[in-house]
């Protein structure tokens, strides 16, 4: 792997010394992004590479530094630097078909971007990419690889099965970083991560009003955050700050939309375009996983609680009831099931889920489309669809 | 000039008048799933065969995007009367495959949640319960270890046989489209075992790797090229051929749950290490002219490791050349040439 | 006054209807071209022309088609979609499923007393579209319609397995040459592009009558494909390409 001179950078103190003034006044998504790459590039701290889904309540009561590989990507894209780590991974034969979120991260460990992990940490929920992109990473960098396996159905004996595969990943990793997790320790972070669902409460609260005023965009953007920062101290100041900044609602309301999957993250008209149509994204699925209060008690037995809140997994009935029920929550008149080239398991559902809510009366547009790749866009066919949606409403 | 090549939907329509209706199938897409449970209650375990053309019944559940068994799989299950969908959780295309057939055939579907491991067998022993439970149920007949001893036989005897004919088509004298029609029936009870016939066959020693390679053309295609199959890594091929030991202890749940799940692990395993290590040994201890790499299109589990596979071919010096299937496309003259110039000159793509 | 205009700028062919009242005062189609701005004014002008109307008789300009957003003369843009469905409504009120195969895209509409209920669209892939048969017609020295009509002669069919546009004319050039019969072939043609085109329709969920729009609707062969694959009668409009043009010009007419 080349460990060339972006890595150099990365890994400098001074850059971060030298940018460390600039950080007052920002955003605290920013202070807490830049504090979160000084740290695990310069090793401050022992990096888990993790999948989105993974709770990192346990990374951080590890005392560990999440770097979630799949949010980088989305993050790289935004930059709308994302083609040439793209190309880079297809060149080493990691074939188009697969998730570009995952060839992206595939192209940055390829080039020299990353941080050196300590371990890679992942579920398998919700697709098998994950697993075998996480696999490949742990690789490349010779570390070892955590997996925790997430039966779909949820029952009783599932739950106890991801439980126990928790337990034993929390104990061997105690046991390569010599260090044990105290008590207080996971009552610090689970209470971190309660007080950020609390605020989440409220931002869920304020996409059911009418008109919505909390930007679709902006939410898809902060699913990536969501994930990454429960259990930090970030975490409840995060959401707090982004339900301070969302203001009050002048321009109008003409349609009401719920979102499923994620979006573009690279430069795109689409929600311009939306806007411009006064159409309100009044909700999104992915950080609508609402999860029960994690309990320190049996910290193992919660996350796994948390992991199980993710509709996505089991039978595609359990997706559609609860996008149903989130619908009827944020008083959506249609839904937009994004279609992200290279997602087995959520486009592979699409027309599945078209068919179950049209029957009971919800207008849906499949939008084809990728996250992460803006070789992917074409913006007049998806402004045909998006049009001809809204004529329909 | 040959003979046409039957469909595998026409031979599976001659197993249908010899076995009976498709009421009695249990139609299975992967090699773990223990086929000696349905045999054991009385059905026929017939594995989906992918078929070559347009998916128009399944396109209206399933994207084009997806794997093009499991498309392939949906349309054909689509045609049938009747009939069991017994499934392992084997990846995410299988699940909604799994959504979609449900729909259509709400409560004759089991999808078995299938660990990436045998370190977690005794949880797919519980899987295995649920998958007993359930035929149990939907066929009200009964089960005892006799009658899973008997289908274990069953099970065990097309597998010896399958295993004699390896032998013989590594010795060059079984030729490659018969291999295919034996492994095809080792795992589709509707048809019979016919025995092989004999044929001098093989210049070059090629191992086949990939998933599912239903495609009765592609091996006709490696008949006329003069091909050798000395071992394959497919689905449903040699992987699946192992003889189980006899039963260990009353719990045959469990005994089934540790064997399958011990078995060389396929792609979507956990232990790629494992799986490209015994790979390894088997190509060069078979002393193959050449690698087809030839797995199904969208297939994430194979092309996620497919770097990984290559550059470990790379090191060993072995010729290898990589295609894709997607069942909608049949460039067998492209393909022809392709694998002849990688006999030729090594690796090319 | 009373006079409106629809215009459907295609991606190959621009489309003009121009309606007073109910009346049709003119039609006309030209090549879109290289500059879809410049076609559109040329066909507005050649409309009026023909219609005997000046540029301020005209009361409204709905534009449709791809090249929607280069009309900028238009009052409202609405796409091809609900024009489609507005302008099949006007011709055949009962139709409840319309598919429009045009000369890059194909779609299927499905329909609520001319309202759009859904659609699925398809303009990512040449294969099921005009485009298709235009290749094939190619290698058999044809114009696409009277590919169609040698396809309505034959007893057989020759499957064709490529749903790849240049692999399946490979295959096709490779049939040709092995001295298999024309018409058999032909309709192997048709057959493969009206399986592609039910696909897209049993996704939407295909409701009767069932009508096509689009230049593709003149093609007999693949008229009788499709009806065979649905297992349906297709109702055809009187002049189907037009359909886009003519939903465009009722929708200027009832929006004002």
């Amino acid at each position: 792997m080349k460990d060339g001179s972006a890595l150099k950078l990365l890994r400098s103190s001074w850059v971060y010394s030298f940018l460390h003034p600039f950080l007052k006044g920002q955003s605290p998504s920013v202070q807490f992004a830049f504090g979160l790459a000084r740290d695990a590039y310069l090793k401050r701290k022992p990096v888990a590479f993790t999948s989105l889904f993974f709770p990192t309540e346990l990374v951080y009561a590890l005392g560990m530094i999440p770097f979630p590989l799949e949010v980088i990507a989305g993050i790289v894209s935004s930059l709308g630097v994302a083609v040439p780590f793209l190309r880079k991974a297809e060149e080493e034969w990691y074939s188009q078909d697969l998730c570009s979120f995952h060839r992206l991260g595939i192209g940055l460990a390829l080039q020299g971007y990353l941080p050196q992990p300590d371990a890679v940490l992942s579920l398998t929920s919700l697709c098998d990419g994950s697993h075998r992109f996480f696999y490949n990473v742990s690789h490349l960098f010779k570390v070892p690889h955590f997996l925790i396996e997430v039966p779909g159905l949820g029952r009783e004996q599932d739950r106890e099965y991801v439980s126990g595969q928790l337990k034993r990943t929390r104990m061997e990793l105690e046991a390569l970083f010599g260090r044990r997790i105290q008590q207080s320790q996971w009552e610090e972070v689970l209470g971190y991560s309660n007080s950020m669902r609390a605020e989440l409460f409220k931002i869920y609260a304020l996409q059911s009003q009418t008109p919505c005023p909390v930007s679709g965009e902006a939410a898809l953007g902060n699913v990536g955050l969501i994930y990454t920062c429960a259990g930090s101290k970030w975490g409840p100041e995060l959401i707090s700050a982004w339900r301070e900044s969302i203001e009050r609602r002048e321009d109008a309301e003409n349609y009401r939309l719920f979102w499923l999957h994620l979006r573009p993250y690279y430069p795109a008209p689409i929600f311009a375009f939306l806007k411009e149509r006064g159409v309100s994204i009044v909700g999104d699925e992915l950080s609508s996983y609402i999860w029960p209060e994690l309990n320190p008690v049996n910290p193992e037995f919660s996350l796994t609680t948390k992991i199980y809140a993710n509709f996505g997994l089991g039978p595609i009935q359990n997706r559609i009831n609860n996008i149903l029920r989130l619908v009827r929550e944020r008083k959506a008149q249609g839904v937009v099931i994004f279609s992200h080239r290279g997602c087995r398991q959520s486009t592979g559902g699409a027309f599945l889920l078209k068919e179950a809510l049209k029957k009971q009366g919800i207008p849906c547009l499949i939008l084809d489309g990728d996250c992460v790749d803006p070789r992917e866009l074409n913006w007049e066919q998806m402004r045909t669809r998006i049009e001809g949606f809204l004529e329909i409403l | 000039m040959a003979q046409r090549t039957r469909t595998n939907s026409e031979m599976r329509n001659e197993g249908d008048k010899k076995e009976g209706s498709s009421v009695n199938k249990a139609f299975w897409n992967c090699s773990y799933l223990p086929l000696e449970l349905p045999l054991a209650v009385g059905l026929i375990p017939v594995r989906m065969m992918a078929q070559n053309g347009p998916t128009p019944l399944a396109d209206r559940f399933l994207p084009a995007n997806l794997c093009s068994y499991a498309r392939s799989f949906l349309e054909e299950s689509l045609k049938e009367e009747g009939g069991l969908f017994l499934l392992c959780d084997c990846c995410d295309a299988v699940r909604r495959l799994a959504d979609a057939l449900e729909y259509e055939f709400p409560g004759k579907v089991m999808l078995l949640y299938l660990p990436r491991s045998p370190e977690y067998f005794k949880f797919f022993r519980e899987e295995l319960k649920r998958l007993q439970d359930f035929l149990l149920q939907i066929t009200a007949r009964d089960l005892d270890q006799e009658k899973i001893l008997e289908a274990k036989e069953r099970v065990a005897s097309r597998r010896r046989y399958f295993q004699e004919i390896r032998a013989l088509a590594r010795e060059g004298l079984i030729r490659p489209l018969d291999y295919f029609q034996i492994l095809k029936a080792m795992n589709d009870f509707s048809q019979n075992m016919e025995p092989a016939k004999a044929g001098s066959q093989g210049k070059a020693r090629v191992f086949v790797l990939g998933n599912n390679l239903d495609d009765p053309a592609v091996w006709e295609a490696f008949e006329e090229l003069d091909l050798r199959i000395v071992g394959d890594d497919l689905c449903y091929g040699e992987k699946q051929a192992e003889i189980f030991p006899e039963f260990q202890g009353e719990d045959y749940l469990e005994a089934l749950a540790l064997s399958y799940l011990s078995r060389p692990p396929c792609p979507r395993m956990r232990n790629l290490k494992e799986r490209l290590d015994d790979l390894l040994n088997k190509i060069q201890a078979r002393r193959v002219n050449g690698v087809i790499i030839f797995p199904t299109k969208y297939c994430d589990s194979f092309f996620y490791d497919l770097p990984l596979l290559r550059t470990s071919l790379k090191e060993k010096n072995v010729p290898f050349l990589i295609l894709e299937q997607d069942y909608s496309q049949r460039p067998l003259e492209q393909l022809k040439t392709r694998i002849e110039v990688m006999l030729e000159k090594g690796e090319h793509r | 006054m009373n006079v409106y205009c629809g215009l459907d700028i295609g991606s190959l062919q621009a489309k003009g209807i121009l309606l007073k009242g109910r009346s049709l005062l003119a039609k006309m189609m030209l090549p879109t071209g290289g500059n879809a701005p410049e076609t559109a004014q040329k066909l507005f002008q050649a409309l009026l022309a023909i219609g005997g109307v000046s540029p301020e008789e005209v009361q409204s300009i709905v534009a449709t088609g791809y090249g929607r957003i280069s009309v900028p003369f238009a009052t409202k843009t609405v796409t091809e979609i609900t024009c489609h469905a507005r302008g099949i409504f006007h011709f055949l009120p009962q139709v409840q499923t319309l598919i429009d195969i045009g000369g890059q895209d194909s779609k299927a509409i499905c329909l609520g007393k001319g309202k759009v209920m859904d659609f699925v669209m398809n303009d990512r892939c040449a294969a099921g579209t005009g485009r298709f048969l235009e290749v094939m017609a190619q290698n058999f020295q044809l114009s696409p319609k009277e590919l169609g009509e040698l396809s309505l002669q034959a007893k057989g069919e020759v499957a064709i397995s490529a749903t790849c546009t240049v692999f399946a004319e490979s295959e096709v050039i490779g049939l040709i040459a092995r001295g298999l019969p024309r018409e058999e072939i032909a309709r192997g043609i048709m057959s493969a592009i009206a399986q592609r085109v039910a696909g897209m329709v049993n996704r939407l969920g295909l409701k009767e009558p069932v009508a096509m729009s689009g230049g593709v609707a003149q093609n007999p062969g693949v008229v009788k494909a499709l009806e065979k694959e649905l297992g349906v009668n297709i109702l055809i409009p009187p002049d189907p390409q037009m359909i886009g043009a003519w939903g465009a010009a009722l929708i200027a007419q009832e929006n004002e």
